[in-house]
């Protein structure tokens, strides 16, 4: 293995940490699979989407998230939000997040 | 839109039937999402749905995707059932070749009939072997089906209850294999060819008056089926500590049972009709001069008795050796386990 496919590989990993972070901050409100993942590409997170509709039911199976289809222009779309339990743990979340940032910080320092 | 129609259904074939229609909708909004965004909202070419479809990937992947993974026997079974995979087979294999060897025996006698028996037997062998593995297969494949968390809601795992182990409990394989293969020598030898067990008599002039005299008894081949049953469990256990490595409790207990068994037997042999003798008249038919058959059958009931005396010893040295043993087990290993919690 090649040190750039070590590198690869090392920051596919880190990614994939913190989609599940990255998608329960987004859906604060009502999106749909398409437009997450447009939102999540433009703010620097690509992730395709064979990762993340079935992560987006996982979530939901987990109770963290909540879905609804809708018919839109004679199509129906799933929309997805946070449930009460994902609202709760969102902040949670977020502070836990900050942790691991902060110590990561301070051991690259 | 045909090759959307297509690769929707491709995928839901991929998919358990529970969730198969949600996940299909679902796969068709997200394949409209995106050629909408190639086209603007105009209806899209066949190129531009084949795009789209490329860069979803083959439907068997997307699929997967959406369920868990998938074992017939998972991670955490694999390890025990590679254990009983080799225990399985290892018997499997030694009672076929047990039974190869005697067709083998059995076989007319010519190079076309041995060749021929030999494929056979090597035939009946694979497919043993694969019967046997396909049976662990099924209890595991079962075991992780309706068991799947089997390990995961056991007891908390508890340094302390670790057993070190000392070179005594090593399987010394030597020794095994020397047993599996008296034991099987053994069953072979007085299961199937008891009449070689016998005295001839040589005339003088070194020529054979007459074949083997058989000797053994009818209440020997009373016994016949608990000697065959001792040596078949001692072949069974050593097999076993071949393919473990080493001593378990649960391999000792069994060697425990098997020492019962055995001094059992050995009680039996004590107390039962002769296993073995000649009569004098059985003698002079198999054409035994007169006063030689008539010295040998009078000698018979003090030689006899020396053999009682013979398996008495062995068995108090069989109880001594099961005392020994049950010591170990039951006090030693519990001194140990207190003087580690102290």
């Amino acid at each position: 293995m090649t040190h750039n496919e070590n590198f690869d590989n090392i920051v596919q990993e880190l990614r994939r940490g913190v989609i599940v972070l990255a998608v329960l901050t987004q859906l604060q409100e009502e999106l749909y699979g398409y437009t997450l993942l447009k939102r999540l590409s433009e703010k620097g997170l690509d992730v395709d989407q064979g990762t993340l509709y079935p992560l987006l039911r996982r979530l939901e199976s987990q109770g963290l998230l909540e879905s609804l289809w809708r018919l839109e222009e004679a199509r129906p779309r799933r929309y997805y939000i946070l449930s009460q339990t994902g609202k709760d743990l969102l902040p949670r979340l977020i502070e836990e997040w900050r942790k691991i940032n902060m110590m990561l910080e301070t051991m690259a320092a | 839109m045909k090759l959307i129609d297509v690769y929707v259904a491709e995928v839901g074939r991929h998919l358990p039937a529970k969730n198969r229609e949600d996940i299909e909708k679902e796969i068709r909004s997200m394949i409209e999402d995106m050629l909408d965004e190639q086209t603007g909202g105009q209806e899209p070419s066949e190129d531009q749905v084949v795009e789209v479809l490329t860069k979803l990937g083959p439907p068997d992947k997307i699929a997967e995707s959406y369920q868990p993974a998938r074992y017939l026997i998972g991670p955490e079974l694999f390890p025990s059932f590679v254990t009983t995979a080799r225990i399985v087979l290892a018997v499997t294999i030694f009672f076929s070749l047990l039974g190869m060897g005697v067709s083998l025996g059995k076989s007319a006698p010519g190079l076309d009939s041995f060749g021929e028996s030999l494929i056979e037997a090597f035939a009946g062998l694979i497919q043993s072997l694969f019967t046997s593995l396909g049976v662990v297969v099924i209890i595991f494949g079962l075991i992780q089906w309706f068991a799947p968390k089997v390990k995961s809601t056991s007891t908390p795992w508890d340094p302390r209850k670790m057993k070190a182990v000392p070179d005594g409990d090593r399987v010394k394989i030597g020794e095994a294999v020397t047993e599996i293969v008296f034991s099987a020598l053994a069953i072979i030898f007085f299961n199937f060819f008891p009449q070689y067990v016998g005295a001839g008599f040589i005339n003088n002039d070194g020529s054979w008056t007459i074949g083997l005299v058989s000797a053994l008894t009818d209440s020997f081949f009373r016994l016949l089926p608990w000697f065959t049953l001792v040596w078949g469990l001692e072949i069974l256990l050593n097999i076993a500590l071949i393919a473990l490595g080493r001593w378990q409790a649960v391999t000792h207990w069994i060697d425990v049972a098997i020492k019962v068994l055995s001094l059992a037997v050995a009680y039996a042999v004590i107390t039962a009709e002769p296993l073995f003798g000649f009569t004098e008249q059985a003698l002079l038919q198999a054409g035994w001069p007169a006063d030689a058959a008539q010295a040998f059958a009078e000698a018979q009931p003090l030689l006899y008795t020396l053999f009682r005396i013979a398996v008495g010893v062995g068995m108090a040295a069989g109880v001594f050796d099961l005392g020994k043993k049950l010591y170990n087990l039951l006090l030693k290993d519990r001194m140990t386990f207190a003087s580690i919690e102290g």
